[in-house]
Formats: structure tokens, sequence, C-alpha cells
């Protein structure tokens, strides 16, 4: 009986640990005002990668912003202060995300952009091809021309392969269309996604292995504390990689991943990049959140294009750079997709 | 040549059978026994990861384990498989329908062990007999946070260790097969990847991990052996087992696992604690 007792007790000592898990991995910050500041700022003072690149003194954003910040500080007014920070930045992947609203920066792009979009489709455009879910494909109404339409490279990786198998559906579509005279890519619109969704692409029309850009991460909490600059390729990979003429349409809302991918198409031969410059932001970034249940991104890396001139902030310019007006959209008409027929009907 | 054959084969069998009924003899109530235990009931995960969010997280899950040990007359070997895969929530899980859109974790754990040891003393006023002895475990705590608009950070532990095993189990009543097992496990050596990693997308280990090789490969390769400076880790085991027949018995069991895990010069932790409470059904052969 004293053994049964005995027994007992051991279980209910152990059981006192099932409800002491804040005493033994720690109880959560607290939630006022200060606090999230606090945890707000020293995220960006150890993750953020590109102070230096925007000319931004962390320490004094710091210094100014709280002095501000006082434990009856309400949620609109942390709001505000926050938004000021992010607009600061002006980095396209710096966002926060609250009840309040979404605050992050934009390129300059005017409200009326008509160069982002294709105009018209159905005058450059067939219709009534068959479809994928993120690579949208059809030829031209010139037959001998296809067209593919990549609105996102979002999309999670399955296992260790981590390019999201939809994307590999470029293999079927340019198995179809080898006897193409050339195929126009229109990424204007794409905001960017998972790198290695864009790898995949790029990866059906090169030649040979090419190094298309250099990325470095801030690694350490120091100012300084960055990694060696790592070159990323692309390799012909596919049943069949495309090598006549291709022509990629940009625009200033090609971001992120998608101009990973027009760093990877610029470099190869046959390839022409018409529009617009991009976006200028791919940073590499990282969610964080708060114990007010804010949730912000921020850049950890900067990269550079393959002649080594970083893109943040910048932006990959045309091989030819060609807008489509207002007065151009109002007529039916898309300058940008018209110079890229222009270019595959006039190539050898 | 096939008679001294013979004569070398009976006398084992008998030799054998006789050694063995010397053993009843001398233990009465003891046989070495095998016992195959599957267990579910309910766990209780508890995560601060400070590389991916400042906050806990924290879920409750119906894990799956299934455990064979051996008990010996002087020594005991344990093999255990342990499955649980929960969705963890913070303080700032927003929900819809109950079902988690934001600020959630997808946690899976799994676990394996092999552990031996030797009885180094008896108890005899306690009933209790000691033992101690070694433990090879792996443990692969993987996490999807999920943080707005479904995107997500991936984050891991993976330990391989050795380390120390100690056991008791006392025999609740004489003559009886029930018995308390208490053990306590401390890996001492570790092999760990997905180490040193500095936020969601760093770490000097998997920076240069090409994505187009073997990545499982390139990870295992990337490991770091460490001891207590970088992981503590710690395992408490308390368990009743009662028979109902001479082979069918069941066992009620609690199970604490914790690791404090650091990441990047010590400069973050991957605290991990995971509570147990489970209950078996037990095959004795």
């Amino acid at each position: 009986m004293n053994n049964m007792k005995r027994s007992f007790s051991i279980l209910i000592s152990f059981l006192f640990f099932y409800g002491c898990d804040e005493m033994i991995v720690g109880s959560d910050p607290t939630n006022t005002p200060e606090s999230n500041f606090e945890i707000f700022w020293k995220d960006f003072d150890r993750y953020y990668a590109q102070f230096s690149l925007r000319h931004i003194n962390w320490d004094s954003v710091y210094t100014l912003y709280r002095p501000r910040i006082t434990p009856t500080t309400s949620d609109g007014q942390l709001f505000n202060i926050f938004s000021n920070i992010v607009y600061g930045i002006n980095d396209m992947h710096v966002t926060l995300y609250s009840p309040m609203g979404d605050v992050y920066w934009e390129p300059l792009i005017p409200a009326s952009y008509p160069s982002r979009r294709i105009i018209n489709a159905g005058k450059y455009v067939r219709t009534g091809a068959p479809q994928n879910s993120v690579l949208e494909y059809r030829t031209c109404q010139d037959p001998a021309i296809g067209y593919i339409i990549i609105r996102t490279f979002e999309g999670q990786s399955e296992g260790l392969s981590m390019t999201d198998s939809r994307y590999l559906a470029i293999d079927d579509i340019l198995s179809q269309w080898k006897n193409m005279k050339g195929i126009i890519i229109d990424v204007r619109g794409n905001s960017g996604g998972n790198g290695i969704n864009a790898e995949t692409v790029a990866d059906r029309f090169a030649d040979q292995s090419r190094v298309y850009l250099y990325q470095r991460q801030k690694n350490g909490p120091g100012k300084d504390n960055f990694s060696s600059w790592k070159s990323m390729s692309i390799e012909p990979k596919g049943s069949y990689q495309f090598l006549k003429p291709v022509v990629v349409l940009t625009s200033r809302a090609t971001m992120s991943s998608a101009e990973m991918f027009v760093m990877a198409m610029q470099n190869l031969p046959q390839v022409t990049i018409v529009g617009d410059t991009t976006a200028g932001g791919i940073g590499n970034p990282i969610f964080r959140e708060l114990p007010n249940g804010w949730t912000y991104r921020l850049s950890t890396g900067i990269t550079a294009d393959a002649q080594g001139r970083i893109m943040e902030g910048v932006g990959v310019f045309p091989d030819v750079p060609v807008l489509t007006t207002s007065a151009d959209s109002a007529n039916g008409i898309d300058r940008i997709l018209e110079k890229g027929i222009e270019i595959i009907k006039n190539s050898k | 040549m096939k008679i001294i054959t013979s004569i070398i084969l009976i006398n084992i069998i008998f030799g054998s059978s006789n050694s063995f009924s010397q053993e009843d003899s001398t233990r009465a109530s003891f046989e070495s026994q095998h016992l195959f235990t599957l267990s579910s009931g309910i766990s209780l995960h508890t995560v601060r990861d400070e590389i991916m969010s400042p906050l806990m997280y924290r879920g409750t899950k119906i894990p799956l384990s299934f455990m064979y040990r051996f008990r010996g007359i002087e020594n005991r070997h344990t093999v255990l498989l342990y499955y649980d895969n929960t969705e963890l929530n913070s303080s700032i899980t927003k929900t819809y329908n109950d079902e988690a859109i934001s600020h959630y974790v997808k946690n899976l754990n799994l676990n394996f062990e092999y552990s031996f040891a030797k009885k180094v003393t008896t108890l005899e006023d306690f009933n209790t007999a000691c033992f101690l002895g070694i433990r090879f475990s792996g443990m692969l705590n993987m996490r999807n946070y999920y943080f707005i608009q479904g995107l997500s950070h991936e984050s891991a532990e993976q330990m391989t260790g050795l380390g120390i095993h100690v056991l008791t189990e006392t025999t609740i009543q004489q003559e009886s097969n029930n018995f308390l097992r208490v053990e306590i496990n401390i890996p001492c050596v570790s092999y760990v990847l997905f180490s040193e990693r500095y936020n969601a997308n760093v770490s000097e280990k998997f920076d240069d991990i090409d994505l187009e090789k073997n990545i499982l490969w390139q990870l295992f390769k990337n490991g770091d052996i460490v001891t207590f400076n970088k992981l503590f880790e710690m395992q408490a085991d308390v368990s009743y087992s009662f028979f109902v027949s001479n082979h069918i018995g069941f066992a009620l069991q609690y199970r604490l696992q914790y690791y404090s895990f650091a990441q990047y010069q010590d400069l973050f932790h991957a605290r991990v604690l995971n509570n147990q409470f489970l209950i078996g059904l037990t095959v004795k052969l």
C-alpha cells in the first residue's frame, strides 16, 4: 500500500510540470506600447539588411520615436509612429500588417499606370487556349508567336523538390511550342513569390549555366555582419530548352522574385527585356510578429545583378524601354506588347 | 563427426533448458518479458523559438506511441517510436470558425529511441531495482510558422544523441507483474542539424546549400556535434503497468520532454516542452 501511495505521489509531482510550461520556456513579453516598440525596433536593428544602402541611421529612429511612446500611447498613435517608420525606410518589402490597415512603401507607380497590364488583350492574343493556374499561355494573333503571362511566382515548395509543381508545366508548354518563331513572357504585373519557381521557369530557356545574381545576407547583429556574396545560377533543365527569340515584358509593378526572373532571363543571348524598369526590391524578406498581434515584414538581404550592380531600390533596366501611356490605353493600344511582337517578328 | 555434433547439440539444448529451469526456480515471480505497448492520449506541446517569434506557442493533440521493452533479469532494452502532429496557437492567434487563420504553427514531432540499461543495485525494502545505461535517441521537431495571409516560415531542430539512461522499476505488489517505472534520460553528446540560424532565412549552415542537389544529404553533412553548452535536453518518464491477465495489460504513462537549443552564438534559444499523458495497451510475451 505504501508503494502504491509513493507511486501516485511521484505521478502527481510530475503532473505539476504540466501546468508550468511558462515557468520552463519563459512567459510572453508584455503587450504594452513600449514593449511592442522595443521589439519592433530591435528586430529591424538585428535583421534589416539595407540601412546603409538606404542611408538610414536606425539609432536616430530610436532616439526620435522612443520618447513618444508611453504606457498611455493608444493603438492609433502607435500605428501612426510605425507607419512613419515604415514609409521612411522606402523599401517595398517592409510592410506593417495591423487591424488598422497595412502600411507599405510602393515604388513610384502612378495610380494610373497602364504599363503594368495587358491592354485590349483580344487585339493581340488569341483566346480559348488551354490554361494553367500560374502560367497562362496562348498564342498571339500571329500563331507563330507564343504568349505566356505569369501573374505570380507564389507557391509553396512540395517536399524537398522546392519548386511548386504547377510551374513545371512550362515543360509541356515549350514542348508544344518547339516550332514557334518566338515567345513573349509577360511579368508586368507579377509581384513575386518564391524565387525557386522563377528560377525553374528561367532554366527552360538557358543554353548553359549562367550566374544571374549575387546575394548577401545580414547574418549577425552587428551593422557590418553580412555573409559573403553568394551567386545564383540558372542552367538548362527540363525536357527541352527554348533557345529561339524570347521577349520578357516588364514594368514598375514587376517585383521581388519576378525581378529575379527578369535578371535571369536578361543574361540569356536570345532574350530581350521590353517595358519599364522593375520595382527594385528583392531583399529576401522575413515576417515577424508583436505581442499586440501586428505583423511586419523586412528585408534580410541585398541583391546585385550578374555584373555586381546593386538592384535594391533601383530595379532592372529593360533592354528596350517602352511605356504604354494613358492615351495608348484609352485607344486600346498595348505599346509594350506591340514592341515585343515586333521584336520577335523581326528576329532572324 | 555427426555423432559429436549431435552430442554437442543435445548438450546445448538440455543444458540450456536446465539453466532456464534453475533460473525459474530462483526468481519465483519474475521471468524475462517482452512487452509491446501501443499508447495514445494527450500531449501538450509548448514552443518558444526566438528565431521565429518572441511569443510562446502551445497546443494539445493526440499523439501515437509504440514501445517495445525487454525486461531481463539483469538488464532492460527499450525501443520507442513517437509521433505527434500538433497545431500550436499563441496569444495573438486569430481564428475563424475555430480554425486558426494567422499566427499559428503546425508542428511535427517525431522521436525514435533505443535504450539499454543494466541493473546496478536493488533496494529490497522498496521492491525497487535500479538500472543505469545508455540511450540513443533521434528527434525531429519541425514547425511551420504561419504569420499572415498563409505566408509562413519553416523552423526545425533535429538532434541525434547519445546519453545517460537512469531507470528504476518498483514492483507494486509482490507476486504480481505490476510495476512502476521511472526513468530519466539526458543526452550528453548530440549531432544536431539546422544549427547556427540567425533568422528564418539565414544560417551559415545552410546558406550555401545547393537546392538542385540532395538537400537532405547536404543538411546532414552540415550538422554540428554539440554538448551541454549548446543543447540541454532532458526526458523524464513515469509509467505504471498493470496486467489484467498473463499477457494483456495496460500502461499509464506521463512523459516530459524538454530541450533548449542555442542558436547563433547563443543569442537565440529554441525551448521546447512536451508533456504527454498516455494510456496504452500492453501485450506481454
